[in-house]
């Protein structure tokens, strides 16, 4: 291995600590400017150049770069943050209180503990107490983090966690200061969830749902010609792939004409697997459905809805020429 | 200083760090990790966008302008370093007056 591919090797394993978005995007060149900034001969990347990248890599890990467009979604991470900020409070509050522990267990089981009891279960209650008050800052970091990636899943399980803060509260009886702090994390959870459900949101979270940044957006809905509707079997749009896109008319009855998800069985059978309605709602999901399945044939069936727009631009224009008008 | 880099027209990554130097007069020496966690936040701001993309020696350039925004934002920080600087000229102009 020569010099240069040594180095070249070491900055992509350096490029691993960033999030898997920006190394899609952004990976070749950020590769190509370390390599031509790096001095002849060098095999392995400078100690500052390294932690530049990994503290640069985890920074973005942790805090995504949500668009400045999507203002409700900034919001929520922004509350989850101060959310975070606030179970670290709720943390150092609960260690402060450890040296009480006689006071809580008198108050529970209504007897004092020895000082051999309390000596050997202090430091057992204490990392209980830790662990249990790093799953919440954990929880609110973790959701931020994917919130902010604009990860559906993440909205609808941090919605789910607040549900379960909610219901906590039925069985709390502490004192009042502890109640407050609760009281507060549980407003912050509330405004956040709320950020997270309002219309502007939804947009964003339904923007960023293709995984594959070459697919997002739907292509136009294809024309569909008098020689594709002719039978009632599935038609795909584009041949030779499967799964693939595809069109099939089908009586009122049944549901109307339907754009359709189709994959080719043994024998070369078609199959129509999935059904949407013919209408551009139904072809962006038809679409949607297809990237989820298979984001490889989605860019294959690209290609040729492209080819196909051109050849049917072509067949209009002659159209034209023959019908003078 | 990033902005400032892209005031004169649209630049790519590598083109930036060496504008940055030249303005800097040497003394800052944006890191690569540096610069593109702050090319992805200002983007994100909207401060920035992508201009074009290039492929040169069978690597893709990405080349950033300002947008609307950045222009503004990077206009109100120069006026007001440069009010700044205005009064520290004028009273150490006074000071050195009151001197003689």
């Amino acid at each position: 291995m020569t010099d240069q591919e040594h180095l070249e090797r070491a900055y992509r394993r350096l490029l691993g600590w960033y999030p898997r978005e920006f190394r899609d995007e952004n990976g070749p060149e950020v590769l190509a400017v370390l390599m031509a900034g790096a001095p002849e001969g060098r095999r392995r990347p400078g100690l500052a150049e390294s932690a530049d990248l990994i503290r640069s890599g985890l920074w973005m890990r942790l805090h995504p770069s949500v668009p400045r467009s999507a203002r409700t979604v900034r919001a929520a991470v922004r509350l989850m943050y101060a959310g975070a900020a606030l179970s670290t409070v709720n943390l150092i509050i609960a260690l402060a209180l450890i040296g009480d522990i006689n006071a809580y267990h008198l108050k529970w089981n209504g007897h004092q503990l020895t000082t051999a009891q309390l000596i050997t279960w202090r430091p057992l209650i204490a990392t209980v107490v830790i662990v249990l008050s790093l799953v919440p800052i954990a929880a609110w970091l973790w959701m931020a983090r994917a919130v902010g990636q604009g990860r559906n899943w993440a909205r609808i399980l941090s919605t789910v966690l607040f549900g379960l803060d909610t219901l906590g509260w039925a069985g709390k009886n502490a004192s009042a200061g502890p109640l407050l702090l609760a009281l507060l994390t549980w407003l912050v959870g509330a405004a956040a969830v709320w950020q997270l459900w309002r219309p502007a949101s939804s947009a964003f979270f339904k923007s960023q749902d293709f995984p594959d940044p070459a697919l997002a957006g739907i292509p136009a809905m294809p024309d569909i010609g008098p020689g594709d509707q002719a039978a009632a079997t599935p038609h795909p749009l584009v041949d030779g792939i499967s799964p693939t896109i595809g069109w099939q008319s089908r009586p009122r009855a049944k549901g109307g004409p339907a754009f359709i998800i189709i994959r080719r069985k043994r024998l070369g059978w078609l199959k129509a697997v999935q059904t949407f309605p013919a209408t551009e709602q139904g072809w962006a999901s038809a679409w949607q459905s297809l990237i989820e399945q298979h984001p490889r044939a989605a860019a294959q069936v690209l290609a040729a809805l492209k080819a196909r727009e051109v050849e049917a631009a072509r067949f209009r224009a002659r159209w034209r020429g023959l019908v003078p008008q | 200083m990033i902005l400032t880099a892209l005031a004169d027209g649209a630049q790519h990554g590598y083109g930036i760090i060496g504008d940055v130097r030249e303005i800097s007069g040497g003394r800052v020496r944006l890191r690569a990790g540096t610069l593109y966690m702050a090319l992805d936040r200002l983007r994100a701001d909207e401060l920035i966008a992508v201009d074009r993309e290039e492929v040169v020696d069978g690597r893709l350039r990405r080349y950033y302008r300002l947008t609307p925004a950045g222009t503004r934002l990077l206009a109100d920080e120069a006026a007001r370093l440069q009010a700044h600087a205005a009064v520290a000229l004028r009273r150490l102009d006074l000071a050195g007056g009151m001197a003689t």
